[in-house]
């Protein structure tokens, strides 16, 4: 059974004390966050890793949210932050080498006959993710999970919303060449 | 590429990467979700056990400050009362020492003295019989008039209790020799039973101070001007 209140109230609620907001906020974001995640990271170990992180804090958070705060920006900001950090402890932004888009190849499971072909898109759209350069890959990532506008991705990012803007197009042109039948058959 | 190709192709990865995400397998495993809801199930009981402190303790607070307003109240006030708490002990422990060897019949010569100090008080002070105030403080002090009135109706009528009355000594004296006689009925209170309150001796004069202090006070210099006159 599905909750009819916005995200915000509650979110609101879980921080006067009902559990079960809760529930309904984490089924409304486990899969959008933990996407989020994976396709930054590369790989499940790491994102299980970071998931768990980012879930604490937005429990441990949640007397400092505000309505006005919007939970989807709130609890994706929390996202960037923890995966910024991460990548700080690595002493660098993750790069889009071989290793990782093959550890992606590894988590992708097999599925059914009839989805097969679906299964290998997807497949195909997180390998390409995975060769974007980590601050195109970014943007499109929140525009898509969290769906920012270019104001809010600029804020966040801290450059200006021209930066976003090119940002966003080499990811698509990329990405779009990628995804063209062939293109890994020719290495790109 | 132009703005339209341009936005039509992100539009296409838009779509293909909703559709991918909504198709594809990419989720946290059972056992994560399990524990990020055992997580926030275990913060929100701990939220609740820490907001139900202060309630707690504003409680007990609370009633510390009554408990201590409370004791202040039954604290007898510094000053000019407490000198009269002072000279009315004294006077209970007179009257306690005198009821102390006489026998219980014979508090009805107490309940005269206090309706002669009454009087006396009144005279000196030159008011009529029972004024408003004096009123208010006897209504106060229920307790000295329930214990004069009665005794105060049976010395009005009986020659023994008159004597009683003139003559203290002699009378305590007459009932002890009675009472060598075994002469125990004569030896009674003229009018019979005395009152259980009248009977209790040092108990009666402790509670004359409670029942109203400025009246005590006056009652007790009224005592003091009519034992100094009396031969």
């Amino acid at each position: 059974m599905t909750d009819a209140r916005d995200d915000d109230a509650l979110m609101l609620a879980f921080a006067a004390g009902d559990s079960t907001s809760f529930d309904e906020l984490y089924r409304r974001y486990r899969k959008p966050l933990y996407r989020y995640l994976f396709h930054a990271v590369g790989n499940r170990a790491t994102a299980d890793d970071l998931y768990q992180d980012i879930w604490s804090r937005i429990i441990n958070s949640r007397d400092g949210f505000r309505r006005s705060s919007g939970f989807k920006r709130w609890a994706f900001r929390i996202a960037h932050n923890r995966l910024v950090d991460h990548w700080r402890q690595l002493g660098r932004r993750p790069s889009a080498d071989s290793e990782q888009t093959d550890r992606l190849a590894d988590d992708a499971r097999s599925g059914p006959e009839a989805t097969m072909e679906r299964q290998q898109q997807g497949d195909r759209l997180r390998a390409a993710l995975m060769r974007l350069p980590p601050e195109q890959r970014e943007a499109f990532l929140l525009q898509q999970e969290a769906g920012l506008t270019l104001a809010e991705l600029a804020e966040r990012e801290g450059v200006g919303r021209e930066t976003i803007k090119s940002r966003l197009r080499y990811a698509t042109g990329k990405l779009k060449t990628l995804l063209k039948p062939g293109a890994e058959a020719a290495g790109e | 590429m132009s703005p339209n190709e341009r936005e039509k192709t992100t539009s296409e990865l838009a779509d293909l990467y909703t559709r991918h995400g909504e198709q594809d397998d990419i989720e946290p495993e059972a056992g994560l979700d399990r524990l990020i809801r055992a997580r926030a199930e275990a913060a929100v009981e701990d939220s609740r056990s820490r907001r139900a402190l202060p309630w707690i303790g504003g409680l007990a607070t609370a009633s510390v400050a009554i408990v201590a307003i409370a004791v202040v109240l039954q604290q007898s006030p510094t000053g000019e009362r407490a000198e009269s708490d002072v000279a009315i002990d004294a006077f209970s422990r007179q009257a306690t020492e005198s009821n102390d060897s006489v026998e219980p019949a014979a508090q009805a010569p107490l309940a005269e003295i206090s309706r002669r100090a009454r009087s006396a008080e009144q005279d000196l002070a030159g008011s009529p019989p029972v004024g408003f105030s004096e009123r208010k403080s006897l209504a106060a002090d229920r307790s000295l008039p329930e214990l004069t009135e009665a005794a105060e109706d049976r010395t009005d009528a009986d020659p023994a209790e008159a004597l009683a009355v003139d003559n203290p000594e002699r009378w305590l004296a007459s009932i002890r020799q009675l009472v060598e006689r075994g002469d125990i009925d004569k030896a009674r209170h003229p009018r019979g039973t005395v009152p259980v309150e009248a009977s209790t001796g040092g108990h009666q004069a402790r509670v004359v101070p409670r029942a109203g202090l400025g009246f005590a006070h006056r009652r007790i210099r009224a005592w003091r001007r009519y034992t100094a006159a009396s031969p």
